[in-house]
């Protein structure tokens, strides 16, 4: 038989969310096998997955149209195709009103909806079971000579019949047929996950699903013999012939920048020239070095070539407005380190102080659009969105969307609970997997959790959530991607609402973002920049001098010795754990250490084993050396060791012979292989390419092995120079004025990973007076007080009260300014608390004088009556009982229980004595011991952490009245003592010292939970928790 | 489940048929003259103005069953594997409560789910069983009712009988504890037993775990002050305010000021605190079981004739229309046991379509199933056991109407079901239902007949399959022969409509691929056919269109 020529034009993708059951790439790509014309993808009222779609049609070759299927209020079923670029604006705004009328994941649309939208745009009509010729007839009076009867013959067993119906309503209406094929998958194997996607949709298993499941497998990409028996040769030929009429292209889109950024008289390229004049001499007002002018010249010459100037000119206004209402913000990504950026205010990466290169992040060859992300206070950033939705309306901003997709334990989820399993059992099962780059199951634990590998459930269960990994699941909001148009946004993509009300998002993710070369400004909220904020009004209110962040001492030596002896509680970024056992052996001493150290201690470099030989090779003990002077150029600043994600990239171009654009993918690829794999060519290319240029197997292998570390956390150099820069600004804040940080860290949480108790502690540590929370004395923030001496104390704010609410502490706040409170019943008055907010007063201990010991206080203020209007100022008189003054471990843990720290001693130094007779010794004591000894130890437990990176390994940091002590507890300990390791508030534990520079580590060999030590304490009877 | 010989009066003997009733006490609410409540110018437990009589007026003995939710389940016979019942659901399972191996792993009740399993990754976990639990703690209920008429339920996990008059009966007070917590014990109940003059202290104490017997009302004060207000069950906001104020146990509560403590902890906690300590009275309502009918009869002679027996179950039957018509209920089944001499108890039983009080109705049922019965040997005994009595459906009208019309002519549908059910057995009349399913095999099923009523009504609306579906179908898909590749049955078919594919069903490992044609025999005959799609690509006759 002769094939026939086919083009389908009812297609739905996974974008169709728990409809669809193939990815669009798989749609294309089978289309393309069968020899398919072209292939329309038309999700339900989406363009979600039209991009996707056209990358892979594009490197398939295969024509692509683009559409949607739509269902209206009243029932009317049709497919719309978009013609031309206009008729694709005007698809994408009919579903963007569809979209924008309905709650987030639902559209709504009516026939008065249809009357004056889809401009040239094709219509194929998808009638009902039972065709109604009156919606057939509406349709063909508003789209006449460009509306199709769509005929979906689908093998239900009266097809002639349906085929013959169908064809005479056509004929009757003047309505010509098409064949269409209400494509769900791409190959008919899909047919079962296309029944739990069905079952998942409504909620219930397969099993009970019944009729709402289809009866079979066609709606998938059939093979044109099979078209060509099933359907008459004209309904054929209508596809080809609807397929050509549809020449839109998702290439024509081009981003139109903002033009209100450009005062009248002015080019962009003029514009930008002169805004970096005026900063150039803003930055130095005696003139720049010429190397600095020559940077900025061939920067803009670049800038120039590319037209990339009304993204420069969009940062710079978003940097001004902040900078206007006092927001701390700051640049980083490729664009940002530019000595541009610098003039404009974007970043405060000194170029001449750096060894940064502009072209290292932007360049000719690779054609992608420049990267800049802004950070800004994490409290103020939602001033600036509002900014860019006051300046350039809802028509024409909008956030980027996130696709979130099945990852392995919410796909196991629903797959689970498909197959008819129940909550608990789905639960433990989705613990019992193990998931690495595919899906392994182990089958000890499987048994463990008590199921049976080897069953049929289970084995389905396995092949159908590996299937359903990496589906899209619903789109959500990107953390801060900004899209800002020219002209109306919804003519360029679908705008949709978002959760949060008064959002709205578009349809496309970052990624497709990219892939169409659309622009995007990130803005993202960074909490130290609140805190440094902070800590500079601060110091500005008392030290009587105003900072900015650019004020500050740079090099700084006590600065840095701070640093090396890992004296960094607090400080941005360098204060984890993994990072303080980094820095005595880094020992940064400059502004680059500290862009290295940010980026070493990351996932990246430390699989791909790249930590030691870069510290051996800095200390001097391997000497260092390169491959090629290739790879010496890209390796020489890290010593030859690659650190950076450019690096990497850089390396996959000089070293393994990758096209620039080509490594451009392998980047994303590497972002996302997690979820959704395909590393796997890469890999041999990677592999393959550099031992052709003769460098051992050995080195490829590693950089393939760091390549799939940055799959979990990729850490740029140009991110890593503007984190660099806070690092160094927080860590000089911390050792000149410690009261100002710790009161600006106390009034940014949460943020960090040191809870409010340990930065207490850190204060007092380093000299800091801090006084309690006082009714008399506390504002809701912490603040600063003035001591007799003339310097500084911190006074712990009411908003580290739990359960004070914050309109009740300013009313105290504001009721104290007019008179001291009387008694309790004064300031319940006064300040209109309601009995709540008093008992977390009182639970505080923050009555003090009003109401005597704190068992009394809350005595007192649990009877205090809501005022009478008539008995204003008098007062119940009741006699206040014999309440037992609660003892120092009492007062201790009621101050952790309410204000989450304690200015008393630390309960375990009321727990010395007895540890000593137990022969426990303290964290103090510990620093005095040699490595290697065998020691016993014990603290509250402030941190487990479990590194993906770190083989099994847990990490945990005890606190005693001396300081920290660090744990390693190996898996097999861990294992064996899960229950303490787990459970324990006040842990024990025995093991080998071991000793690394000035680092300290206990190597857990045994644990035991001591926490019935501190219910002990607490009271004289039984702790009822 | 518990015998109750003990607690039911004798038998009369002047009557030829004695009947025996689960017996209940007649009131449903215990009031207690209340004792007046003084003033207290003081501390809530300390009242100078009343003096307490020397001994109490009543003994409350209370059990308390701190892993009723465990015991409520049918358990694995694997000891060595931990188990636990949760409550809740989502990031909110929380451990209700825990098996000891469980508890040996580190799991406590009110852990969250994740918390436990990290502890005990082989933890059998189960979902709680709310309804379980109230039957298991009812079933106690009935039989605690040997030591007491007196027996209140305190849901979810502890029971109080009040025990005074029965002491002298079972050797006093400890011992009755005693063979309370052993029985109970030996039924696999883990319980805690508490005697004491008032209700609430004995709950308290019971859910703390003591096993305290206190008879004398000076006593109590004495035993209730150290015990700690986390074992009260008050609300959490109540017990963080009392811990923030320093105090620990119910003593320190007693001392402090009636007024203050009312303006803090409001009057219902102070209320609790009198009852405990016997200031004010506690109203129990009694637990009173779903009832049934009992009756036992031994003829004078052995009965072989059917007839004969038929003679001497009318006056059992018509005692219990009585019985249910003094009730306003009606039963929906019925039990007669003959004994015999030598050979085991026949076991008769009738069920009903619609709950029903008429003895006459319930009589013609007895006789069709005696008409097809035959006795292994004659009945010596005969007993009769009624299903839980129901409230009758006034709907229907069986109440006003049963007295005039003849139960034949009234019965309708559901006496016609009884009758044919009677006559051929229970399992032979069903209902048929249309299952929501693609596979034809799978698209129908047998049903209660009620339940067919209802489900034909629900499933009308929902879209069948479009095309025609034959009436008959073959239990087994039966094979065609082939030849030339094209089906035959009795000589060769022609296709006349298809296919239609249905390709469905890997959720339960019966996958179907077949393609289905109508078509039509050498005689004229419609069938329903199809190919398995599968190799090796047979042909099947599945059903016939009438």
């Amino acid at each position: 038989m002769q094939a026939v020529a086919y083009a389908e034009l009812h297609t739905l993708s996974n974008f169709t969310f728990l409809r669809g059951a193939s990815h669009p790439a798989e749609l294309v790509a089978r289309a393309r096998e069968l020899g398919y014309r072209a292939l329309a993808i038309t999700d339900e009222c989406s363009l979600a997955g039209v991009v996707r779609a056209h990358m892979a049609a594009k490197e398939h070759g295969l024509p692509l149209v683009v559409g949607a299927e739509f269902r209206l209020g009243d029932g009317l079923r049709f497919v719309a195709l978009a013609t031309d670029r206009q008729g694709y604006g005007a698809l994408s705004s009919f579903i963007t009103r569809g979209r924008r009328a309905a709650d987030k994941g639902s559209y709504l649309l009516t026939r008065a909806d249809l009357e004056d939208a889809l401009d040239r745009c094709l219509l194929l009509w998808l009638p009902g079971q039972l065709p109604d010729a009156a919606e057939g007839r509406w349709l063909r009076e508003r789209f006449a000579g460009r509306l199709w009867l769509a005929v979906e013959l689908l093998t239900s067993g009266n097809d002639r019949r349906r085929l013959g119906a169908l064809e005479r309503l056509g004929a009757e209406l003047a309505i010509p047929c098409v064949a269409s094929g209400d494509v769900h998958m791409h190959v008919r194997g899909r047919r079962a996950l296309q029944d739990v996607l069905t079952a998942v949709r409504l909620g219930i298993p397969v099993a009970a699903v019944g009729l709402a499941l289809y009866p079979n497998g066609e709606r998938h990409l059939r093979p044109l013999e099979r078209l060509a028996d099933l359907y008459p040769r004209p309904l054929i030929d209508a596809t080809l012939e609807i397929a050509e009429r549809c020449h839109f292209s998702l290439d024509e889109l081009r981003y139109e920048y903002p033009e209100e950024l450009v005062p009248p008289g002015e080019t962009p390229a003029s514009h930008l020239a002169r805004l970096t004049g005026e900063g150039l001499r803003r930055r130095w007002p005696l003139g720049a070095p010429p190397e600095v002018e020559e940077l900025i010249a061939h920067e803009l010459a670049l800038i120039r070539e590319l037209g990339y100037e009304p993204y420069f000119l969009t940062v710079h206004d978003l940097v001004r407005f902040a900078r206007g209402a006092g927001i701390l913000c700051q640049g980083r990504g490729s664009a940002a380190n530019s000595a541009v950026c610098y003039c404009l205010g974007v970043t405060e990466v000194d170029p001449a102080r750096s060894q940064l290169l502009f072209e290292r992040f932007i360049s000719r060859e690779r054609n992608e659009p420049p990267d800049i992300d802004i950070d800004f206070e994490h409290e103020r950033r939602e001033e600036v969105i509002q900014y860019v939705y006051r300046k350039y309306g809802r028509e024409r901003a909008a956030i980027a969307a996130t696709v979130i997709t099945y990852h392995s334990k919410s796909a196991l989820r629903d797959v689970g609970r498909a197959l008819g399993l129940d909550e608990l059992q789905v639960d433990r099962l989705a613990r019992a997997v193990v998931w690495t780059d595919g899906l392994a199951l182990d089958e000890r634990r499987i048994r463990e959790a008590g199921f049976d590998p080897v069953n049929a459930l289970i084995a389905r269960l396995v092949a159908l959530t590996r299937e359903l990994l990496g589906f899209p699941r619903h789109l959500s909001q990107h953390v801060g991607g900004f899209v800002i148009a020219r002209g109306r946004l919804d003519e360029l993509v679908p705008v949709e609402n978002a959760a949060m009300p008064e959002r709205t998002v578009i349809e496309w993710d970052k990624d497709d973002l990219d892939d169409l070369g659309l622009l995007k400004v990130d803005l993202l909220g960074l909490g130290m920049l609140s805190a440094i904020r902070r800590a500079l009004a601060l110091i500005g209110a008392h030290r009587g001098r105003t900072l900015t962040m650019a004020d500050i001492e740079p090099d700084d030596k006590d600065v840095y010795d701070m640093i090396c002896r890992a004296d960094t509680m607090g400080v941005f970024q360098i204060e984890s754990r993994a990072q303080m056992a980094m820095l005595p052996r880094l020992r940064p001493r400059n502004y680059y250490d500290l862009v290295i150290e940010v980026a070493i201690i990351r996932p990246g470099p430390i699989q791909g084993d790249m930590v030691h030989p870069y510290l051996r090779r800095r200390a001097g003990e391997e000497p260092v050396s390169y491959p090629s002077a290739a790879v010496r150029r890209v390796l020489e600043r890290t010593l030859g060791i690659p650190i950076f994600q450019e690096q990497v990239m850089q390396l996959a171009v000089v070293a393994a012979g990758f096209a620039p654009g080509e490594a451009d993918r392998l980047r994303r690829a590497m972002a996302a292989w997690k979820r959704r794999g395909g590393l796997g060519p890469f890999e041999q290319r990677l592999v393959e390419g550099m031992r052709q240029r003769g460098y051992s197997v050995e080195f490829a292998r590693q950089i393939f092995n760091q390549i799939l570390g940055f799959g979990e956390y990729g850490f740029p150099e140009s991110h890593a120079a503007s984190f660099a820069l806070l690092v160094y600004v927080s860590a000089w804040l911390k050792r000149h004025e410690p009261a100002a940080f710790a009161c600006a860290l106390l009034n940014s949480q949460p943020m960090g990973f040191y809870a409010p108790a340990q930065l207490v502690r850190d204060a007092r540590a380093h000299g800091v007076e801090v006084r309690p929370v006082d009714i008399a004395a506390s504002d809701w923030d912490s603040t600063l007080e003035r001591r007799a001496d003339g310097e500084v104390a911190l006074r712990l704010g009411f908003s580290l009260v739990k359960g004070l609410s914050q309109a009740g502490a300013l009313r105290v706040v504001a009721a104290r300014a007019d008179a001291p409170f009387a008694n309790t019943q004064d300031l319940a008055l006064r300040a209109a608390l309601e009995r709540r907010d008093l008992g977390a007063l009182a639970a505080a201990g923050a009555l003090g004088e009003l109401a005597g010991h704190r068992h009394r206080a809350v005595w007192s203020v649990a009877g205090v009556e809501p005022p009478l209007p008539l008995l204003r100022g008098t007062e119940i008189a009741e006699g206040i009982p014999l309440l037992r003054a609660p003892s120092e471990a009492q007062d201790i843990i009621a101050d952790y229980r309410s204000v989450g720290l304690t200015l008393g001693r630390h309960p375990l130094a009321l727990l010395r004595e007895r540890f000593a007779r137990e022969r426990i010794s303290s964290a103090a004591e510990l620093g005095s011991l040699a490595g290697g000894t065998p020691v016993r130890t014990a603290g509250l437990v402030i941190t487990r952490q479990r590194p993906m990176s770190a083989s099994g390994v847990t990490f945990v940091t005890l606190e005693d009245e001396t300081g920290h002590v660090n744990l390693i507890v190996w898996l097999q300990v861990a294992e064996r003592q899960r229950r303490a390791l787990i459970e324990a508030r006040l842990l024990e534990v025995h093991g080998r010292l071991q000793r690394e520079g000035d680092v300290l580590h206990v190597v857990v060999q045994g644990m035991r939970d001591r926490s019935a030590l501190l219910g002990a304490l607490q009271s004289r009877s039984r702790d009822f928790h | 489940m518990f015998a109750c010989a003990a607690a039911c009066p004798s038998l009369t003997p002047n009557h030829r048929c004695a009947f025996m009733m689960m017996k209940t006490p007649a009131a449903t609410l215990d009031l207690f003259a209340p004792l007046p409540v003084p003033p207290a110018p003081r501390g809530i437990g300390v009242a100078p103005g009343t003096r307490h009589k020397p001994t109490a007026r009543q003994l409350w003995l209370a059990v308390h069953f701190p892993q009723l939710a465990l015991e409520a389940l049918e358990r694995d016979t694997d000891a060595r594997q931990p188990h636990a019942v949760i409550d809740g659901s989502g990031s909110a399972q929380r451990v209700a409560a825990c098996d000891r191996a469980a508890a040996r792993a580190g799991v406590r009740p009110g852990m969250a789910l994740n918390a436990a399993l990290a502890l005990a990754p082989r933890l059998a976990a189960r979902a709680r069983q709310m309804r379980a639990e109230e039957r298991l703690l009812e079933r106690c209920a009935a039989w605690a009712a040997q030591f007491t008429p007196c027996v209140s339920l305190e849901p979810p996990d502890a029971l109080l009988l009040e025990v005074k008059g029965s002491l002298g009966l079972f050797d006093g007070a400890a011992r009755l504890c005693e063979r309370i917590s052993a029985e109970l014990g030996h039924r696999g109940l883990q319980v805690a037993v508490t005697l004491t003059p008032t209700p609430r202290a004995s709950l308290w104490l019971a859910r703390a775990g003591r096993n305290t017997v206190i008879i004398e009302p000076a006593a109590l004060i004495g035993a209730l002050a150290t015990l700690p207000i986390g074992a009260l069950g008050w609300p959490q906001e109540s017990l963080a305010l009392l811990t923030a104020m320093g105090l620990g146990t119910v003593g320190d509560c007693l001392r402090l000021p009636r007024d203050g403590w009312a303006r803090r902890f409001g009057v219902d906690l102070l209320e609790e605190l009198d009852r405990a300590t016997g200031r004010a009275p506690e109203v129990r309502r009694s637990y009173r079981r779903a009832q049934r009918f009992h009756a036992r009869f031994e003829p004078m002679a052995e009965i072989s004739e059917i007839e004969q027996l038929a003679a001497v179950l009318e006056p059992l039957l018509a005692a219990l229309g009585r019985f249910l018509r003094s009730r306003q209920g009606g039963i929906t089944s019925l039990m007669l046991g003959f004994r015999h001499r030598a050979a085991a108890e026949s076991i008769l039983r009738v069920g009903l379509a619609a709950p029903s009080a008429d003895a006459r109705h319930l009589m013609a049922l007895v006789r069709a199933r005696l008409d097809r019965y035959t006795l292994p040997e004659p009945v010596t005994q005969i007993r009769l056991r009624s299903g839980p009595v129901l409230p009758l459906d006034f709907e229907s009208g069986s109440v006003f109407r049963s007295r005039r019309a003849a139960p034949d002519a009234a019965g309708g549908v559901p006496r016609l079901v009884e009758r044919l059910r009677a006559r051929f057995g229970e399992d032979a009349v069903f209902g048929v239902c249309l299952v929501p399913e693609h596979r034809p095999e799978v698209a129908w099923r047998a049903v209660p007949l009620d339940a067919a009523a209802e489900g034909g009504r629900g499933r009308r609306e929902s879209a069948g399959p479009s095309v025609a579906r034959p009436l008959w179908m073959l239990t087994q898909p039966a094979p065609l022969k082939v030849v030339d590749g094209a089906p035959r049955y009795r000589g060769p078919l022609s296709l006349e409509t298809g296919p239609e594919r249905i390709e469905t069903g890997w959720w339960d490992g019966r996958d179907v691929a077949r393609d289905y044609y109508v078509a039509r025999d050498a005689r004229g005959a419609r069938l329903w056919i199809y190919r398995d799609r599968r190799p090796p690509r047979g042909w099947f006759w599945h059903g016939i269109f009438g």
